[in-house]
This record gives C-alpha cells, sequence and structure tokens, in this order.
C-alpha cells in the first residue's frame, strides 16, 4: 500500500500525462464512430454547418472523422502522441469556429458531436466548453510530453523504469 | 527545426492515413457517398416554390394546410411552428411510411427547416415531388424568422 502511495505521489504528472491521453483518446474514438459509419447523416451535418463550400464537404465528412479516430487510437496506443494532440487542437480550433458563427447565426443545427452517445444532440454553448476542456487536456499532453505507457517503449521491451521513478529515491515524504 | 520537421511528419503521417482509410472504407462500405458533391436525382427548384413569411402567415391562417418540419426531431422538440409535423429529411423513408396518409395533393404542404442557411427543407421537397406531390412550397426563412415574428410556436416534450 505505502509502495502504491508512494508510486501515485511521485509519478502524478506521468500518471496524469498517461490519463490525459486516454481520457482524450476514447473521448475522440468514440466521436468518430457514428460518424464513420452513418457518412450520410455527417455530410448533411457538414453541409448545416455551413461553414465550408458544399464540394467541399464529402471529402470532409469522410476524412475528418478517421482523422479523428486515428487521432485517438494513437493518443492511447502513444503514436506520434505529440502530433496527435496538436492536430486535435487544430480540429477543436475548427469545431468551435464552426459552432460559434452557427450559434451567431442563429441556427438550431445538430451538433455531429458524440451522435453514438447523444443522438441529436444540438450545438450550444456547452459544445464549445466542452471543445475548450478538450483544448487543455491537450495541451497538458503536450506540455508534459512523457514517453511511459507507451506501445512504442512496449514493443521495443525498453520499459525505463527509471523514468517513471524519478524522484522517486527522495526520503523527504516518507 | 528537426523538432518542426518530424512534427510535421506525424502530421501527414495522420492526415495521409485518414484519406486512405477514409475512402477506402467509403468504398467498401455499404453505406457509402458519392466523393462528388452533386445533385444528382434531384429536379431543379423552381423559385415560384420558394414563399415569404408573410406569405407563410397567411397560408398558416387557412385550415388546410400542412407544415412539415424538416429539421432532425430534438430541433422539432425543442421548438417548432404550432401544428407542424416532424419529417427529417434524413429519415426520409421511415417517416414517408408514417405520413403518406396525412399528406396528400388536395392540402398546401409547407417545408421549412432552420433557416437560409439549410437546404433540408428544399431537399425533402425535391423527394416529396418525386413521389408525386404537386402542391409544394418551401419557406426558406424557416423557423428562424417565424420564431423571432413570434408567430404561433409550440413545444412537444
Amino acid at each position: 500500500m505505502r509502495t502504491f502511495i508512494y508510486f501515485f505521489r511521485n509519478n502524478s504528472s506521468n500518471i496524469a500525462w498517461i490519463l490525459f491521453r486516454v481520457i482524450l483518446g476514447f473521448a475522440f474514438i468514440l466521436a468518430s464512430i457514428d460518424k464513420i459509419i452513418n457518412p450520410e447523416k455527417f455530410l448533411e451535418i457538414v453541409n448545416n454547418y455551413n461553414i465550408v463550400p458544399h464540394f467541399l464537404s464529402p471529402i470532409i465528412a469522410l476524412v475528418l472523422p478517421w482523422i479523428e479516430f486515428i487521432c485517438g487510437v494513437f493518443l492511447i496506443l502513444g503514436i506520434l502522441t505529440e502530433s496527435s494532440a496538436t492536430m486535435i487542437i487544430i480540429l477543436l480550433i475548427g469545431f468551435i469556429y464552426g459552432v460559434s458563427v452557427n450559434l451567431y447565426r442563429g441556427s438550431d443545427i445538430e451538433c455531429g458531436c458524440f451522435s453514438l452517445l447523444f443522438e441529436g444532440e444540438l450545438i450550444g454553448f456547452q459544445t464549445i466548453l466542452r471543445d475548450i476542456i478538450f483544448m487543455c487536456f491537450s495541451i497538458i499532453i503536450i506540455f508534459l510530453d512523457r514517453d511511459v505507457w507507451t506501445i512504442g517503449k512496449f514493443l521495443s521491451f525498453k520499459f525505463n523504469f527509471d523514468k517513471i521513478n524519478k524522484g522517486n529515491i527522495s526520503n523527504e515524504s516518507y | 527545426m528537426n523538432k518542426l520537421l518530424m512534427k510535421s511528419q506525424g502530421f501527414l503521417t495522420i492526415i495521409f492515413l485518414s484519406i486512405i482509410l477514409g475512402i477506402t472504407f467509403n468504398f467498401i462500405s455499404p453505406n457509402g457517398i458519392s466523393l462528388v458533391y452533386s445533385y444528382n436525382n434531384e429536379i431543379e427548384i423552381s423559385n415560384d416554390l420558394f414563399i415569404t413569411i408573410e406569405e407563410s402567415k397567411q397560408f398558416y391562417e387557412n385550415s388546410s394546410v400542412i407544415f412539415l418540419d424538416s429539421r432532425i426531431l430534438s430541433s422539432f422538440k425543442n421548438g417548432h411552428i404550432k401544428n407542424a409535423i416532424s419529417f427529417p429529411y434524413l429519415e426520409f423513408d421511415e417517416h414517408y411510411s408514417k405520413l403518406s396518409a396525412k399528406l396528400n395533393n388536395s392540402s398546401l404542404i409547407i417545408i421549412y427547416c432552420g433557416g437560409e442557411n439549410c437546404n433540408s427543407s428544399e431537399k425533402l421537397a425535391v423527394k416529396l415531388i418525386n413521389k408525386g406531390y404537386s402542391n409544394i412550397k418551401i419557406f426558406k426563412d424557416g423557423w428562424n424568422q417565424w420564431k423571432s415574428a413570434k408567430f404561433p410556436i409550440e413545444k412537444t416534450k
């Protein structure tokens, strides 16, 4: 038990990094699945946002969910973590722009965010708030910049315990 | 500089993978969509199909007119023109089988969606015209204008 407390105290930033990575990863995978399965519905949603020329909508409707999915998977596995997190920030800036423009226009359109969980959710200020929270997650992931519990580490069998237990040896706390 | 290069490589990998997977999956998926945005199977909508808010209000006071709300159900529940019927464009087949008994050519059908930025009312109109309905009008300014004009509205729980 004492070892556990010891571990958590001294590795809080590593744990936070892994936790944010996995939460954000799952959120984006969850968000992408319904869009991947129902591209026609997502195409309609993209068109309703009315912020990109209509000839671009099919490409966006097909590629965007996969970017979300791949970023999510990469974040969970720890592949190209920094790039994925930055990509997610770029996506989120786009989402916030789209939602704000449509809130300003006063159009009641479907959010198309987590259609698997909340079918037919409308855009609103809570959408922007959620995007900002996700953005904070991404920024934390980029700035903590660890390399623990990633698939690369597991695959190359170079699991660096020293790095995990960095600063663990001090006797000050116990 | 080196880091920037590595980062852009990461970006390109993600985008490249997404494009490949997106297009391949779309190709093999039964729900696939056309890559080129087109108005296939659609006819030109003549301008006289569109009516203004004043005309809509006049028609509204006439009893034999049916207002169809082509937005998604949650928008409809959140507020709609009083006595309008929900007919989400995206679930056309499902709703058509339910509503076709109510719709007939003798009464005027007015279709609306969110406002000037949405096009589901037009798409629904085209689908209904293709099914043989001719007595159709599109209220282009839609829900937003109706709401701000403080005309009769209602909410469904």
